[in-house]
């Protein structure tokens, strides 16, 4: 009898234990979104969350569903409990992308009581600019934005405070040589050899692509690079831009642009017929909703938008891909009434970013106590820092010293087709329009090339 | 102009009487009143000597960013309000002495030469772009100071690149006295003193030969040459204050902001600059404090105050209009109702309504 229930016991200890081992330890918020469990309850505090950035000048077409993703991120959040029971409070600002305003709003920030844990920041230029203040401050940053000064410093060498949500722009325009050398022929059925004319922004952003190194890769995956162009944010056409490159030889035009700058190239590429002869890829930021709605301003021959077909790097889960993350935001999103012109990758990042908060707040609680809650202790915690956001719709691993994301995809921007085909057409507030849909093209994500200055991938 | 409004047989007795800045002992307390007081901000943050909380430490660096745009706005103020030039082109000044101060202390020089030298510089770049003032007037010499606004960032961006970084911003070396770091406080001392002792040079141009030829100039530029100016080369004199100004300006906002880039000093800056002096009244010494401190004042204090109030609340108003586009237009579409109400209320600025207010006093109970 004894053997019989000491035999039960231990069948019931190993049952509970497999269980247990098999459910993921930490707070589930969400089906497949799991926190750490919390060693402290932080309730009856408030959290703030920082951030800045331009919300009504030349980003605005992509970052104004910003402030949305953050807003229903923090009602969703906060209603499961925020931080381990403390709530978090948006304080945000809009530089109008003036860099005067952002040195203004950062000093602001970082003089408040309480001292900002983690500043989000989305603009390269903001980055490079308050680099040295951060870290003298005591302020890490959360980027959505790769540019190698802001991250690792005028040479390159000094990994800094600033995390970026997105793989190195230089990286990214190595991946996208990688992959055009391999799919030309291919894939993409062109003829001859890939050239690549760089045209984008003025400014940090737009020069943060074009590199020494960057050209030298790509020449050794096979793909020339014949220079670049830069126009201002505020131009109406690029047309010598484009018949610049294109007469030195570019059959595709990479951009570091976002918004109106992709789609202002796509038009006048549309403009000067040669939407068939010559590609337009670029960095992440082109494959969004924005580039896809300011498209359809101008069609091609075909009847489809401009920006129909543009390629660019996917280093994150889509909106239109299967996952519980992406489903929870789209469930936030239809909940609180958002219009379909906010669904792009300000909303998602937004309450991607939101989520990370939570995760590093909760982690650096658990290691030095609520009392000593400090930059300075988040950004050792960031240094460790491995995280699956929203359950895996953004990958960050910081962890070696390294101040990016080190994976992408290729993916294009296309519109909704119905079963027969045919593009699907929506009114919204009284204007018929295309429903912009973004996929991925290769499927798997592979390792960025590391093309900073003295980086392992750069050719000797 | 208040200043020559006095009580019946008050007169000037003597030169230095008649001299002198602050003309009655109501100015003259008020004025040191205010410098006081301006003293007095970084004392009484959390992190001032007393260890007090009644000024935000936000506001010591809306006050640095005061002074140093101040003066930016005085020296626009000598030409556009007391000679009657126009010019589109003072953020582009300000860059080459932001520029030109930090490559000179990025290639060992301190800072106390290289500010002086930087501003000199903008001087002589400003009269380049002060040349076309010989032959064209109004709205066609803005037009021509407006080339300064492209040529010069292109120049930073691209042929200078490999002084100034380009487009990325370009780190400014800490700024010393023998071992000590002026940061701070100290900073914020460095920068009230700089830019009063700009106020006071550029209050005294105005009394000078030059500063009565500016006016005599902006109020009929024929009649100034029938007296025997020589127009031109006054014209060419304030464009080089102006830009020296504009320059000194620069120079501090790299020291202020420890990092310069191109964007910094768009053609929006230009026009902002522009603006500020019309809120503050052209042609009035007191215009550039009050037009920079209105504008200041409202754009990080009042506007980020009031946004979060309104973000609650304009949405359930206006429910027609998507909340997203009320919470990014709502910072620009206040600053730019409160300008435009401010325009209308008051054309003629804020120093003019700040005259009309000391002459009333002094002639109360007469103020009719």
């Amino acid at each position: 009898m004894r053997v019989r229930i000491f035999t039960f016991l231990l069948v019931v200890a190993l049952v509970t234990g497999l269980v247990t081992a098999a459910l993921p330890s930490g707070m589930v918020v969400a089906q497949g979104i799991t926190h750490s469990e919390c060693k402290e309850d932080l309730t009856g505090m408030t959290i703030p969350f920082y951030t800045f950035g331009d919300l009504s000048g030349p980003y605005a077409p992509i970052t104004q569903p910003l402030a949305a993703g953050f807003s229903d991120a923090l009602k969703y959040f906060n209603g499961m409990g925020g931080i381990c029971g403390a709530q978090i409070e948006l304080v945000q600002e809009d530089s109008g992308g003036d860099r005067e305003q952002s040195l203004s709003i950062y000093q602001r920030f970082s003089t408040a009581d309480p001292k900002p844990l983690l500043l989000l920041l989305y603009a390269s230029a903001d980055s490079e600019l308050l680099r040295e203040r951060v870290a003298e401050d005591e302020i890490p940053v959360f980027l959505f934005a790769g540019s190698t000064i802001g991250l690792y410093g005028e040479k390159a060498d000094t990994p800094g405070w600033i995390y970026a949500g997105i793989p190195l722009y230089t990286d990214q325009f190595g991946a996208f040589c990688k992959w055009v050398a391999s799919a030309w022929t291919t894939d993409l059925k062109r003829e001859g050899a890939p050239v690549i004319g760089h045209l984008s922004w003025e400014g940090s952003f737009g020069r943060a692509t074009e590199t020494t190194e960057t050209t030298a890769y790509c020449k050794a995956q096979g793909v020339e690079v014949v220079g670049g162009e830069y126009f201002l944010p505020t131009a109406t056409d690029v047309t010598a831009q484009i018949n610049n490159l294109v007469s030195k030889g570019a059959n595709i035009l990479y951009t570091t642009t976002l918004a109106s700058g992709t789609a202002l190239i796509a038009k006048d590429l549309t403009t000067l017929g040669l939407e068939e002869q010559v590609l337009l890829a670029g960095a992440n930021w082109v494959l969004d909703s924005s580039v896809g709605l300011l498209g359809q301003r101008t069609l091609k021959p075909s009847g489809m938008p401009s920006t129909d077909g543009v390629l660019g790097l996917l280093p994150y889960t889509w909106w239109d891909e299967k996952h519980p993350g992406t489903a929870l935001v789209q469930e936030q999103f239809t909940a609180n009434n958002r219009p379909p012109t906010a669904r792009g990758i300000a909303y998602l990042a937004g309450f991607g970013a939101i989520d990370t908060y939570i995760e590093l707040i909760i982690q650096t609680v658990n290691r030095v106590g609520k009392d000593n809650l400090t930059g300075a202790e988040v950004k050792k915690t960031l240094d460790g820092f491995k995280y699956e956001a929203l359950g895996g719709v953004f990958s960050y691993d910081w962890t070696n010293g390294v101040r990016d994301v080190r994976m992408t995809r290729i993916g294009q921007l296309g519109y909704l087709r119905g079963a027969d085909g045919a593009p699907v057409i929506v009114e919204v507030g009284g204007q018929k329009m295309l429903v912009p849909v973004i996929a991925p093209v290769t499927t798997e994500s592979v390792p960025v090339p590391d093309l900073k200055p003295g980086g392992a991938d750069v050719p000797k | 102009m208040s200043a020559n409004i006095r009580p019946s047989g008050v007169f000037d007795t003597t030169y230095v009487q008649d001299m002198t800045i602050n003309r009655t002992r109501f100015d003259l307390i008020l004025s040191w009143g205010f410098l006081f007081v301006v003293l007095l901000i970084p004392l009484l943050t959390r992190e001032g000597p007393f260890g007090v909380d009644i000024v935000p430490l936000g506001a010591v660096g809306t006050v640095e960013r005061i002074a140093i745009l101040m003066i930016a706005v005085q020296g626009l103020n000598l030409l556009v309000g007391y000679t009657g030039q126009v010019s589109l082109g003072q953020a582009a000044f300000m860059a080459v002495g932001a520029y030109s101060t930090t490559v000179l202390m990025r290639q060992g020089m301190t800072f106390w030469l290289a500010l002086p030298i930087g501003a000199l510089l903008t001087g002589l770049v400003g009269l380049i772009f002060g040349l076309p003032s010989l032959r064209v007037k109004g709205f066609y010499l803005a037009m021509a100071t407006l080339a300064a606004q492209f040529i010069i960032p292109w120049l930073l961006r691209n042929p200078l690149a490999p002084l100034t970084n380009g487009s990325n911003p370009l780190p400014v070396p800490r700024t010393t006295i023998g071992e000590f770091v002026i940061t701070g406080a100290a900073q914020y001392y460095t920068l009230i003193l700089i830019s009063l002792a700009a106020m006071i040079i550029a209050r005294n141009i105005i009394r000078t030969r030059a500063g009565r030829a500016f006016v005599a100039i902006r109020d009929n530029d024929l009649a100034a040459e029938l007296l025997g100016i020589n127009v031109f080369a006054y014209k060419l004199r304030a464009f080089f204050v102006c830009a020296v100004f504009a320059g000194l300006a620069g120079g501090l906002l790299a020291f202020e902001s420890r990092s310069v880039t191109p964007d910094q000093f768009d053609l929006q800056s230009s026009i902002e600059l522009l603006a500020m002096l019309i809120i503050g009244g052209a042609g009035i010494s007191q215009a550039p404090l009050l037009g920079v401190g209105f504008v200041l004042i409202l754009r990080e204090g009042a506007i980020p105050s009031l946004t979060p109030l309104l973000n609650d609340f304009l949405p359930r108003l206006l429910p027609f209009i998507d909340s997203v586009n009320i919470s990014a237009s709502l910072a620009p579409a206040l600053f730019g109702i409160t300008i435009i109400l401010f325009l209308i209320i008051e054309p003629r600025g804020l120093a003019y309504r700040w005259e009309i207010f000391k002459i009333s006093w002094k002639l109360r109970p007469f103020s009719y």
